[in-house]
């Protein structure tokens, strides 16, 4: 990478209730293909949603596919399970799993397991946009954002990728989420973001730089939390976002 | 700077695990090459629940007595077989590498659901006690919290030192692989960064590795709905059988491994003993299907190139390949291919222009599988200590249970190790790990023989 290169941002795809933006039904439709529609559940869907809006203002296919790369954060696990229960029963107070594999008419949708993998969102998204390059996810902190806003822009630098794709997303507003611990202490809520990073010097025909790219080393998510509330393992990247967003509007 | 520059090279120089072959590096390394599987391997039927009732209930067990010791060591840190391992492993790797009480510059780990305890959430379920929620769902970060402020006790700010260093990589089968990698990158990014600014490298070290206790319902329900795993529950020692004809998908197994990683400078400036080298990595991605990888290998075999490439090595210089061998048909059906793709054209221009034959040249091949079961998140940070170990011994594990190869394998005529370990007459200088992932997600390490010469 030549000294004069930059970094820029070329997509963005959010949804955040401070920019008025949240997961709707007609938004779902747009953007998730109807083969993954069952097997996403909600938190899948904001992140395939995000990265939608992104991918639309760009054209990706200029790039080959194996030049393409993904870095996300997912929350540990995306299943609902809710869709479990049917199939737990308890025998002298211990769990009985005699037929949980087969409970009567209720056996367990062979996509629940699929739906639970962190990874979902990754390798729809990786299917989808035909992205043949590295792929990496995030399950941790709120600041696992950061993590993979440096590596997308670092398989630039090393010319291992000439597009990377980079997003965060979570929702912490089930039932099971909310119950535990360290959601009780927060508002919680929910989020996505996606961000498409290209070299200054491509030549893809309309490249424009849309955000300028920094990384707030001290940003403090407790801030963002306070305001806007929890999203989880999504707050890092959507609060500097929402750095990004506040600069350019002044 | 060139990657031969020995003043960018990331060394091994601890390592640590309890995995189904016991809990200490050495003697889990030669129960592999002696194939011994008593008394620590424990494949048989699953006792912790009642499984009868699931196509497939066997699994690689961690020791119940090893279990019990661990238990009775942290027990008043943490509670969950996750934690036990992953705490294991950390506190043998830094003795190790006598780098206990410093702190890393970074973390990575490999880690899937089975971070989340599911006991909780059955508890949760039938008493509707939030409490019991606790550390059930969504939060690693609490039990790597656990884990630093055991371990780093007399450190009071360890855990908020660290918690920015802190990554968990969620990619399935590839968790622990891409951990390692991500960790070797990290370190050599900072090393060229610190030379350029004139500033030393020493006290330069990386955590890296994985955990898994995958012997609950969600793993054996999901991948019993998926089919991935052998049936063969009447015969559990000849269930997992890589590359063999009559397999018929892979067995769970439980544990963990961490590896550290450090600066060669750091390294030799504190006379730390060196396992091996990492001299680089490789990653790609299928984009073809969530369950199915792609049927002739495409991302693999990129991975492995990209691997080869990072490295500045020559598949010719490969001698022996760790696969990811799960003992699933498809996979050691593309994985087989990808190998061929990326060594077989290889070796036969060699063959064109030096008269070797293909075998000659073609890297040896063993998974470790059959002895250990399939790991999951942990699968490639444990594998790869027994790659570091192959590099330091000499020896090969065999491919145990593989009897008869798989006839559209064999039609690659690749070299895979029979079912006796390779003990002598070997000169490994370079050896590959490979991790495949559900999603299409694949990684490939590099591991380079060490002289543990420091000049």
């Amino acid at each position: 990478m030549n000294i004069d290169e930059k970094i820029i941002i070329t997509g963005v795809g959010i949804i955040h209730h401070s920019l008025g933006l949240q997961l709707t039904s007609d938004l779902e439709k747009k953007y998730i293909a109807k083969k993954d529609f069952k097997l996403s559940p909600r938190v899948t869907k904001l992140g395939l949603v995000a990265m939608g809006m992104a991918a639309e203002m760009i054209n990706i296919n200029f790039y080959p596919p194996e030049d393409r790369s993904i870095f996300i954060c997912s929350p540990s696990t995306t299943s609902e399970l809710e869709e479990l229960f049917p199939s737990f029963s308890y025998l002298n107070d211990k769990l009985d799993l005699k037929d949980y594999y087969t409970r009567g008419g209720v056996k367990i949708n062979p996509l629940w397991f699929i739906r639970s993998l962190s990874n979902l969102a990754i390798a729809l998204i990786s299917i989808n946009y035909n992205i043949e390059g590295v792929s990496c996810n995030w399950s941790d902190n709120a600041i696992c954002g950061k993590h993979a806003l440096e590596e997308g822009i670092k398989s630039l630098i090393r010319n291992e990728s000439k597009v990377a794709i980079v997003g965060a997303f979570d929702s912490i507003i089930s039932l099971y989420q909310q119950k535990e611990k360290i959601c009780l202490e927060n508002k919680n809520s929910e989020g996505a973001v996606f961000l498409i990073l290209e070299k200054s010097n491509s030549k893809r025909p309309g490249l424009k730089a849309i955000y300028d790219l920094f990384i707030d080393n001290n940003l403090n998510t407790n801030n963002f939390i306070n305001e806007y509330g929890n999203c989880g393992v999504a707050t890092w990247l959507l609060a500097q976002f929402h750095n990004w967003n506040t600069i350019k509007n002044i | 700077m060139s990657r031969n520059d020995n003043g960018c090279k990331i060394v091994i120089t601890g390592m640590g695990s309890v995995n189904p072959l016991g809990d200490l590096i050495d003697s889990s390394f030669n129960n592999l090459i002696n194939g011994d599987l008593y008394p620590l391997n424990q494949v048989d039927k699953i006792k912790r629940f009642d499984f009868s009732s699931f196509p497939s209930h066997i699994a690689f067990h961690v020791n119940d007595e090893i279990i019990s010791r661990m238990q009775n060591k942290y027990f008043s840190a943490i509670s969950t077989l996750n934690d036990l391992f992953l705490l294991h492993s950390l506190e043998t790797a830094l003795i190790d590498s006598n780098l206990k009480n410093r702190l890393p510059y970074v973390i990575y780990l490999g880690a899937e659901s089975g971070l989340i305890s599911y006991e909780n959430i059955f508890r949760y379920y039938k008493t509707g006690e939030v409490d019991s929620l606790s550390y059930s769902l969504r939060s690693p970060n609490e039990l790597l919290k656990r884990v630093v402020e055991y371990i780093w006790k007399d450190n009071k700010n360890s855990f908020s030192e660290l918690s920015k260093k802190i990554n968990i990589i969620s990619l399935a089968c590839a968790g622990s692989t891409a951990a390692i990698a991500y960790a070797y990158q990290k370190l050599k990014d900072e090393i060229i960064y610190r030379k350029i600014r004139g500033e030393s490298v020493n006290n330069l070290w990386a955590i890296a590795g994985g955990t898994i206790a995958a012997i609950n319902p969600h793993f054996l329900t999901g991948f019993s709905l998926l089919g991935a795993l052998s049936k063969k529950n009447d015969n559990p020692k000849l269930a997992s059988r890589p590359f063999d004809q009559n397999r018929d998908g892979f067995v769970l197994g439980e544990g963990a491994g961490i590896i550290i990683l450090e600066s060669y400078e750091s390294a030799c400036n504190r006379g730390a003993k060196i396992y091996a080298e990492i001299v680089g990595w490789g990653a790609a991605s299928d984009a073809h299907k969530m369950t199915d990888p792609h049927p002739e290998g495409k991302g693999a075999a990129r991975a492995i190139k990209n691997c080869l490439k990072n490295a500045q090595v020559m598949p010719t210089q490969i001698d022996y390949i760790n696969a990811h061998g799960t003992s699933t048909y498809q996979n050691d059906l593309l994985e087989s291919k990808a190998i061929a793709q990326v060594f077989q054209s290889q070796s036969q221009t060699q063959t064109q222009t030096q008269t070797q034959t293909q075998n000659e040249k073609s890297p040896l091949i063993s998974s470790h599988k059959s002895m250990i079961g399939h790991l999951i998140a942990a699968s490639g940070v444990v594998e790869s200590i027994f790659v570091i170990k192959s590099l330091q011994t000499q020896k090969i594990p065999a491919n145990y249970n593989l009897n008869k190869l798989d006839s559209e394998i064999e039609k690659l005529n690749l070299n895979f190790v029979g079912n006796k370990s390779i003990t002598s007459n070997l000169n490994i200088k370079y050896a590959l790990k490979n991790s495949f992932a559900f999603g299409g997600h694949n990684y490939s390490l590099l591991f380079k023989r060490s002289c543990n010469e420091c000049k």
